[in-house]
């Protein structure tokens, strides 16, 4: 794909009219960065697993250890970089699955509008959307193992059906436009129209959801894993690392504090990334 | 209105639809579940021949269609069986602990409307001068901070540092005693004439109550602000202006109207999640609950337990989502014409 | 009717002199007025043609300082009664827009507020032109009247009813309605009932005319069209892309099309008898944002040379009150 310099440098204006979503992209690219290296780069690679070091517990932040140590003597700043690659690959793993699912059922549904299809399609839609979403999420991640694929999972059955009613929005206003009339008068195929015709016009709003729920994931996962029910000891998450430091408040809150702040600057990121892409897409949704 | 009320009898029919869907739903994750349910619900120790006894009562047995029908003539009723971790009906655990968590929901979800809209307003009204760029500022801030972050930030502020609220400890102080009539514990004080045990039961409110609500109030608020300045733009609002109206009765009547539709139209959902969230601040604030109860439940594997929690949040967010559609159609006269959103 | 004025008592009701406007987007700075001047009598019927985009909506909006936020005045002057519109105090520009102009917009479906009722943005308008005090009663009852005079005659209906209950053609009335109610001097009708049917515009149209000749008011009226321009008004301002190309008495323009713009504008409009199949104008509207420094039509004229790209064209008097803004007017034809 070839984009000239125009081009970008409008989107760019886009993407930075007001000025603080530029924030956001540094925040995001900062954590995506420290995700995908932070075990180089972390200050103590080894304590993000399994490690101990009792003489060296409960330390308050230090030039030694910035953000403290732990009970085992970990140091916290290692383990919160640590926990960034979980908690990135969450957010892109449920929001990869929730949305190509949620497409192809509200498509499907929204192009045969008013068929049998459609009302049973929308209303197991209606179904996942009547249960509070966090209590699906915790029902389901109870009875099954808890770990960070089921947490997963939990979240993705409950966030697909988003996408199914934001797709199926725009596949049964465009079934009636003239492109996809004509499209079916010259012998297209259903596949065909759903994904040459219809989906590139629901591309843009997709993609801007995508970019703005990324931090409602991380919050529903940190959520999850606060409960107990992402991942497990000795792997870091930054919600069982604020749960367990809420016993030890207020004398040892560098375990909360830290974890805390580190959680919502991510979603801040991202928040502030997809209001930026939004603009930029001009698919403002609010 | 006749079309008002023919609307809602449609949506009434289709909510019926929804639960019947749910309780297939719930039922299936009951069954997915690894394990024997009979063993599973009457525990290791149990001897043989009562686990089969068992089995036999509670069809399991039987082909799962027929199962169904045994459950959900059994749930009908208002029969949910046994919790396995408190040994008690469902259902008379539901009928404790309901209430309380109802009460934190209604003061988290409806009281802060207000205040998101007012930000909202002030925030257009200023647009792109201190009081807007405080709000939005503020705004940010406040909806990445997960709620369980609220929860645990305002029991190290209030529990530590500055204990002027409770923050710990149940809903009203010891020695306080209110008698039940509605549940709602402010309320039930208000009815009793006993002022002072409703300021004490507002004042363990407060903080979960806060806790559960900060994030949505400043997302509607951002809401309101953004389709206020949307429609600032629309040609009705240049028509009125145009006519001489003065700024004052155009904002506050003529583009506040239209611009808080859609923020009360999506009040369902934030309810809902408000009940999500509950479930992580019930725990931390030990407030006496539904959600921790069902927080026992889950993490101790109680199924009916987490079955009967579930229909019920399904019950109250189909109700729940009745009464947006009929506000947002009182407010939104368009709204009662088109039957499908 | 004749430009001066048959006793020279016409000052101008509404001047726009060398009105410039520009829109904010994204940082970049699109020059939609590019110096307008028209002038409005008392009871005066002008007209604006022009393409669709050329700026005919905004520079009524510009009159009615109702532009919306990211637009900025570059210069130029707009004056009611005497009074710069851009330099009035909040009460003096409130009562400019509550007795003086009124606007009725192209859409009106958009143009009323769809969650309040007719009665209730009615009253609530004509409330603040009425003195005040004015009895709820007789606000009712004026609106009422109003609603009659636009062919409205159940108006207790109407005033129940949203605007979504109503036909277009229906809105359209009502918001004539809102204008002429309070009795304003001068309406600005941007493309009257362009997006109903052709029936319905023409009723609209003719209900405009009459109102506009039966109360005196002064009307500038917006179309693409050239046919309602040529039978509801007597003065004519043809506009491109953000200017003034030709203006004069709408017979003579008609009869003398002196710029070429205008000139091909009329080969446009097919002829009854069908000898003439329109040719179209070849070429597109300049980019807004990087206009030509000259004149604005010249990448698509086809008399265009050097001296028409470098500096903007005088506007010359070509015969009394017929003006034209091009080097060569009237040399063209």
């Amino acid at each position: 794909m070839s984009v000239d310099k125009k081009t970008l440098k409008r989107y760019w204006l886009k993407y930075s009219q007001s000025g603080i979503t530029i924030i956001g992209l540094v925040i995001v690219a900062g954590f995506i960065f420290l995700a995908l290296f932070g075990k180089h780069i972390a200050p103590y690679p080894d304590h993000i697993g399994s490690f101990v070091d009792f003489a060296n517990a409960s330390k308050p932040p230090s030039l030694r250890h910035v953000f403290g140590t732990d009970l085992m003597g970990r140091d916290i700043l290692s383990r919160i970089i640590g926990a960034f690659r979980s908690t990135l690959l969450m957010g892109v793993i449920v929001l990869c699955v929730s949305a190509p699912v949620g497409f192809i059922v509200g498509v499907v549904a929204g192009y045969n509008k008013g068929s049998l299809i459609d009302t049973i399609l929308m209303r197991i839609t209606d179904i996942f959307l009547a249960i509070p979403p966090l209590v699906l999420a915790l029902a389901i991640a109870s009875v099954l193992e808890p770990n960070m694929t089921n947490s997963m999972l939990a979240i993705t059955v409950m966030w697909w059906p988003w996408y199914a009613r934001l797709s199926y929005g725009v596949a049964s206003s465009l079934r009636a436009e003239n492109f996809i009339i004509y499209s079916q008068l010259v012998g297209a195929s259903a596949p065909h129209i759903i994904f040459r015709e219809i989906l590139p016009v629901c591309l843009s709003s997709i993609l801007t959801k995508m970019t703005l729920d990324m931090g409602y994931v991380i919050i529903m996962g940190a959520t999850l894993s606060y409960a107990g029910l992402g991942e497990q000891a000795p792997k870091p998450a930054l919600g069982s690392m604020i749960s367990q430091g809420v016993k030890y408040m207020p004398a040892q809150w560098w375990f909360t504090v830290f974890p805390a702040l580190t959680i919502i600057l991510i979603i801040l990121g991202f928040n502030l990334f997809g209001d930026g892409i939004s603009g930029m897409l001009g698919t403002d949704e609010k | 209105m006749p079309s008002l009320f023919a609307t809602v009898l449609k949506r009434l029919g289709w909510a019926i639809v929804v639960l019947i869907g749910l309780s297939v739903l719930i039922f299936s994750l009951m069954r997915i579940i690894p394990g024997d349910p009979a063993r599973l619900a009457l525990g290791p120790s149990a001897p043989e021949e009562v686990v089969e006894r068992y089995r036999a009562r509670m069809h399991y047995l039987e082909p799962l269609p027929v199962q169904y029908y045994f459950w959900l003539r059994d749930v009908s009723k208002g029969d949910f069986g046994t919790s396995t971790v408190t040994k008690r009906p469902v259902t008379s655990d539901l009928a404790e602990f309901l209430p309380a968590t109802l009460e934190l929901v209604i003061w988290a979800g409806i009281p802060p409307i207000f205040f998101a809209l007012i930000l909202g307003v002030l925030g257009a009204m200023y647009r792109d001068r201190w009081p807007d760029y405080l709000i939005r500022f503020g705004s940010y801030i406040i909806i990445a901070t997960p709620t369980f972050v609220w929860a645990v930030l305002f029991l190290l502020v209030f529990g530590y540092w500055l204990p002027v609220l409770p923050s710990i400890g149940g809903r009203l102080s010891m020695g306080m005693e209110v008698r039940t009539v509605t549940g709602l514990m402010v309320l039930d004080a208000l009815i009793a004439g006993q002022p002072s045990a409703a300021w004490d039961a507002f004042a363990h409110l407060l903080l979960p109550a806060l806790a559960l609500s900060l994030g949505h109030t400043m997302q509607e608020a951002r809401l309101t602000r953004s389709y206020m300045l949307e429609n600032e733009g629309k040609d009705y609002i240049t028509m009125i202006s145009s006519q001489g109206v003065p700024r004052k009765t155009i904002n506050f009547k003529f583009l506040l109207k239209p611009s808080v539709i859609p923020t009360v139209s999506i009040m369902g959902l934030d309810i809902a999640a408000i009940f999500g969230n509950a479930f992580l601040v019930e725990t931390i604030f030990n407030w006496p609950g539904m959600s921790r109860y069902a927080m026992g439940a889950i993490l101790g594997k109680d199924i009916n337990a987490v079955c009967g929690v579930v229909l019920i949040l399904g019950v109250i967010f189909i109700t729940t989502n009745l009464l947006v559609d009929i506000v947002v159609m009182i407010l939104d006269p368009r709204m009662r014409q088109s039957r499908s959103k | 009717m004749t430009r001066d004025g048959e006793n020279g008592m016409n000052d101008p009701l509404l001047e726009l002199s060398d009105m410039s406007v520009s829109f904010d987007v994204y940082g970049r700075k699109y020059h939609v007025l590019d110096g307008i001047s028209l002038t409005v009598r008392k009871g005066e019927r002008i007209g604006l043609v022009g393409e669709s985009g050329c700026g005919k909506t905004s520079t009524l909006k510009a009159i009615l300082r109702v532009l919306p936020r990211n637009a900025v005045i570059n210069g130029g002057t707009v004056s009611f009664s005497g009074k710069d519109v851009y330099k009035m105090s909040g009460r003096e520009l409130d009562n400019m827009r509550r007795l003086g102009a009124g606007m009725i917009f192209q859409d009106p479906s958009s143009a009323l507020n769809p969650v309040f009722t007719i009665e209730s943005q009615f009253l609530t308008a004509l409330r603040y032109s009425l003195p005040p005090n004015t009895p709820k009663h007789e606000l009712y009852e004026k609106a009422a009247r109003a609603l009659e005079s636009v062919m409205l005659p159940d108006s207790g209906r109407i005033m129940k009813s949203y605007p979504y209950q109503l036909s277009g053609g229906m809105k359209q009335r009502v918001c004539i309605a809102m204008t002429i109610a309070a009795g304003r001097e001068l309406m600005l009708a941007d493309e009257p009932g362009t997006s109903l049917d052709v029936t319905i515009q023409d009723q609209i149209l003719r209900l405009i005319n009459q109102l506009v000749l039966d109360g005196n008011i002064a009307v500038i009226m917006v179309s693409h069209s050239l046919g309602v321009i040529r039978e509801s008004t007597g003065y004519v301002n043809i506009m491109y892309a953000g200017t003034v190309v030709e203006s004069g008495n709408t017979e003579e323009v008609f009869k003398n099309p002196a710029h070429p713009y205008t000139v091909a504008l009329m080969a446009c409009v097919p002829k009854l008898t069908g000898e003439d199949l329109s040719k179209g104008i070849p070429g597109r509207v300049p980019d807004y944002s990087r206009p030509p420094s000259g004149c604005r039509f010249s990448s698509r004229c086809k008399f265009a040379k050097e001296i028409c790209l470098g500096t903007k064209p005088p506007r010359i008097e070509i015969a009394p009150n017929h003006f034209v803004s091009c080097y060569f007017a009237g040399e063209v034809i």
